[in-house]
């Protein structure tokens, strides 16, 4: 079992509580967790990928109970367990496409590979970006190349939170076969938050906010 | 890594690194170069004025008289009789008097007519040659020798003033017959001889001009240099000379002091100047890096997501800043040792005064780290933003 929740809770304040199901994923399956705006699927992901502490029960990543965690000990954590996708692939402007991959490395504490780079850019197929600046890239590309960074660290666990809503049916479609046969290529559960209805039928197990 | 993003981030933002570090660089190079033009010009005018307790010429400008007898660079006051002179010569107060003639030049570099306590008073030694024992014979200082490719035994017509292109005075030839070594002081670009040669060379041209001699048969000295016997000198011997006689006395350490007052006030207010541009590098590296973690909250929410810690993120941040100056710092010394280079050969063209070289002073360590001590100032409030950084709330943010 890669990721298992059980009973958790999270408070914004008083007034917003949210209560979350207890969800569990294996490795080289998919989760799809399809929720609308403000359905707190957002807090999900973060409780999950251990940016936010629940206010009560517990995650299991891994075999490793993350609420036992201490603060310092998070950072490293994630670094090593968990690949985050997001909507908008966030990078740093100033490197290129190569660079940034190898600083997910970096910053997991692990040595440059060079090797991972160009293999996941070769499986990903973007080989011939790999010297370009990340704001050169379309929508499309970016995407991959921010699956391929969730994956440069051989994640156990990949989050990804509304990998496909910025893009066109076809990227979509593309997107969501990427990140599926990564997560599978790797051994890695693979999770899914959004309120993407193109999703839908193409993830089988599936759980809604 | 960490230093590539570092660079890479400088790189990327090129116009405003290139501002912080510009303005850093000017700051530091005007300092820089103030601190070592002005360190040397005192250490010459020091060791120039070192057992020079009074100079008596002419009346006139006090400070013309001591930059004219001592540093020969100005013109001189006048002239003095000779037989003044040795009235003072036998005061008991008196240690040591040395007289100098002066009126000649040999392309650009002053003759001097003086006797041989002139060279013993700069401690000055022969680098081959022998002192000049009669008249027409010279002795030349060590920059002399060599810009002008004098050896011994040449000989040369003076030039009469104190430009190169004066009249020649083609009739009398002075004789090379020693060269100094170096002594750092006025004699490296002096060529002296005895009284005598400056009397012989103009006897016999009346011509109108400052120089001009008045009778053969008293002959004149431009102005001498005294030593006293005991610090009581100073106290009376001053106020006797401008008192009672043609004469004017000088003191070189009050004289030199008020020009360095002088300079000084200058050189405080370009100082000043040049730590406000210093100051408004510090300001710019501030307004970049703040800007930069505006626009880079992404960025940095995205690296504490992959791992990152905000204790490395913030010296990343940091480093940016230190990076900057330190670079304006050294770019600031070469401005200056290339402002250094530059003013030396204007004075060596202007007074045949030159500066050296050197390599790093006490002071550009201090200035070393006032750059960084700016830099790591503007720097840190920005970067401690990246403590206030909300990775879920920022990477969450459509």
């Amino acid at each position: 079992m890669m990721l298992e929740t059980r009973s958790l809770e999270f408070h914004y304040g008083e007034s917003a509580r949210f209560t979350f199901p207890d969800v569990r994923c294996t490795s080289g399956n998919t989760l799809l967790i399809l929720g609308n705006s403000g359905s707190g699927k957002t807090t999900f992901l973060n409780l999950m990928a251990l940016l936010l502490s629940p206010a009560k029960g517990e995650i299991t990543i891994n075999g490793t109970r993350t609420t036992g965690l201490s603060l310092s000990e998070l950072p490293g954590f994630r670094a090593r367990n968990i690949g985050l996708v997001f909507q908008k692939p966030y990078f740093v402007n100033a490197l290129n496409v190569k660079d940034n991959l190898i600083m997910a490395s970096y910053f997991a504490g692990n040595p440059p590979d060079e090797h991972r780079v160009n293999h996941l850019a070769e499986s990903l197929g973007f080989s011939a970006l790999l010297n370009k600046r990340v704001t050169e890239l379309s929508g499309g590309e970016q995407q991959r190349v921010g699956i391929a960074r969730a994956l440069m660290n051989s994640a156990s666990l990949i989050l990804a939170d509304e990998p496909t809503s910025a893009l066109d049916d076809l990227n979509c479609g593309k997107v969501a076969d990427l990140l599926e046969s990564q997560a599978k290529e790797n051994g890695a559960a693979l999770v899914i938050v959004t309120h993407d209805q193109r999703l839908k039928s193409r993830f089988p197990h599936q759980i809604t906010l | 890594m960490l230093l590539k993003i570092v660079w890479k981030n400088i790189i990327d933002k090129k116009l405003n690194s290139i501002l912080a570090v510009l303005l850093m660089a000017f700051g530091i190079g005007i300092i820089s170069l103030l601190i070592t033009v002005g360190k040397q010009l005192q250490d010459k005018f020091a060791k120039n004025i070192s057992g020079v307790d009074m100079v008596v010429g002419a009346k006139g400008s006090p400070l013309q008289l001591i930059l004219s007898g001592v540093y020969q660079i100005d013109s001189p006051t006048g002239n003095i009789a000779l037989s003044e002179l040795n009235m003072l010569r036998t005061n008991p107060l008196v240690k040591e008097l040395i007289p100098l003639s002066m009126g000649d030049n040999y392309k650009g570099y002053r003759i001097v007519g003086s006797n041989e306590k002139y060279l013993t008073h700069f401690k000055a030694e022969l680098k081959e040659g022998r002192v000049f024992e009669q008249a027409m014979e010279v002795v030349i200082g060590a920059t002399v020798a060599r810009n002008l490719e004098l050896k011994l035994n040449d000989t040369f017509a003076s030039a009469h003033g104190f430009e190169a292109d004066g009249h020649s005075h083609d009739d009398q030839l002075y004789k090379v017959v020693g060269i100094l070594e170096y002594s750092n002081s006025v004699l490296d670009n002096l060529l002296v001889s005895d009284l005598e040669s400056v009397w012989l060379v103009h006897a016999g041209h009346e011509e109108a001009g400052e120089e001009t001699e008045p009778a053969a048969h008293d002959p004149e000295v431009t102005c001498a240099l005294v030593k006293f016997r005991s610090p009581m000198g100073l106290m009376s011997l001053p106020r006797m000379i401008n008192q009672n006689t043609q004469m004017q006395a000088a003191l070189p350490a009050i004289e030199v002091n008020r020009l360095f007052e002088l300079m000084g006030i200058g050189m405080d207010a370009v100082k000043a100047l040049a730590a406000a541009i210093m100051l408004i590098s510090g300001v710019s590296v501030f307004i970049t890096l703040f800007n930069a973690l505006k626009e880079r909250k992404y960025e940095l929410a995205l690296m504490l997501s992959m791992g990152g810690t905000r204790v490395k993120l913030f010296f990343m941040l940091l480093l940016e800043g230190i990076i900057l100056s330190l670079s304006g710092y050294v770019l600031g010394i070469l401005l200056s040792r290339t402002g250094l280079w530059l003013a030396s050969d204007a004075l060596k063209r202007g007074y045949n005064y030159t500066l050296e070289q050197q390599f790093l002073q006490k002071e550009e360590i201090y200035l070393l780290l006032l750059a960084l001590f700016i830099g790591i100032v503007a720097a840190i409030i920005p970067s401690l933003g990246i403590y206030k950084i909300n990775i879920s709330k920022t990477l969450a943010n459509e």
